[in-house]
């Protein structure tokens, strides 16, 4: 059965199919995720948090796109939407934590502006994970959907609705960022650009 | 090539993407160079984490646990929308009940109105008709209608 038919039987409120469903696309998306949050259980929920979008919202599904297109994008927007909150509590956290005059043990108050400095406080297991956080975002859309996906650069084009020389050109870019960071990580010395 | 050469292409060089000349100056760099050499192992490390960060296998429970979220979605819904009914009720409630003393109030207001009317009516058709019979009364008997004591007091005030 194609996307397509599958579609349609959900559709009709075909249990079945959606099940069908659920186990097609359910390592993309738990690894999508995964490529966000680097948490197992994180990329779990929110991969749960996907599938119950994708049935509440399958009726008004126009198929403009593919299916496994739309799936894709609402995974990314999830974890980005997981990533913003997070952040938010976090910075939160730090501020209670600085008032009550504790040590912040995990998550900086200027995270995007200490990145480098971060990556020199963690261990070298979450070094990579560390200098994705820090990338621009569709840098890092670009380079999730590439590595975690194995995705194509057609595939990538379509999820994220640009032209493929656009996602070559942003995960060329991306790379060469997270190879200045791990440069400077490894080797302690200035960025190299 | 010296070491910020390869430092510019070593992560391209760890996932085989480079060109082809430039990987065979790198590989040969990184066989001189130990600095460069545990770069390229730590950077290459770095990317076999990716690996093992992925799902490679499909979880069982996953759709029961999802099935139970939807449920449990569903019925938190369906809850949203009767507080929210009900919410929208319950100033609806309020407004009727002013409604409804706003109209009773004009109801009890309107009944007295008519009474004291019909009461107002009845007496003066009462001191109209009085009127008239005193005058009939005492149309032949002027000393009825006009008492002597007040008759003579006024007639001295005008002598006088």
């Amino acid at each position: 059965m194609n996307d397509q038919e599958l579609l349609a039987q959900i559709q009709n409120n075909d249990q079945l199919a959606f099940k069908e469903l659920v186990k097609r696309y359910q390592k993309a998306v738990v690894n999508t995720c995964m490529g966000f949050v680097h948490n197992t259980d994180d990329a779990r929920d929110l991969a749960q948090e996907v599938f119950i979008e994708v049935y509440q919202s399958i009726a008004k599904f126009r198929g403009d796109a593919k299916l496994s297109t739309w799936i894709y994008r609402i995974a990314v927007n999830k974890s980005l939407n997981f990533l913003r909150s997070h952040k938010k509590n976090s910075l939160l956290k730090s501020i209670e934590q600085f008032f009550k005059g504790e040590k912040n043990t995990h998550y900086e108050i200027a995270h995007n502006q200490s990145a480098d400095s971060e990556l020199l406080n963690n261990e070298t297991a979450h070094v990579l994970n560390k200098a994705l956080e820090s990338l621009p975002e569709n840098q890092r859309i670009a380079f999730v959907l590439s590595k975690y996906d194995e995705m194509p650069y057609a595939k990538i084009s379509e999820v994220m609705d640009i032209s493929v020389s656009s996602v070559e050109s942003l995960l060329f870019r991306a790379k060469k960022n997270l190879q200045t960071k791990l440069v400077h990580f490894y080797t302690n010395k200035p960025k190299i650009n | 090539m010296n070491c910020n050469e390869v430092h510019k292409q070593i992560l391209f060089f760890a996932e085989a993407t480079a060109h082809e000349n430039q990987m065979q100056e790198i590989q040969k760099h990184l066989t001189a160079c130990n600095e460069c050499n545990s770069l390229y192992i730590n950077i290459l490390t770095n990317l076999k984490n990716i690996e093992t960060e992925k799902t490679s296998q499909s979880d069982e429970l996953f759709f029961e646990q999802l099935q139970a979220k939807l449920n449990q979605k569903q019925k938190t819904n369906a809850n949203l929308h009767l507080h929210s009914f009900r919410q929208v009720l319950e100033p609806l409630k309020i407004a009727a009940v002013i409604a409804l003393g706003i109209f009773l109030g004009v109801l009890i207001g309107n009944s007295s109105e008519q009474t004291v009317q019909t009461e107002q009516a009845q007496t003066e058709t009462y001191s109209l008709e009085d009127e008239f019979t005193k005058e009939i009364y005492f149309a032949g008997n002027d000393l009825a209608y006009e008492s002597v004591e007040e008759y003579l007091t006024e007639t001295n005030s005008q002598n006088k």
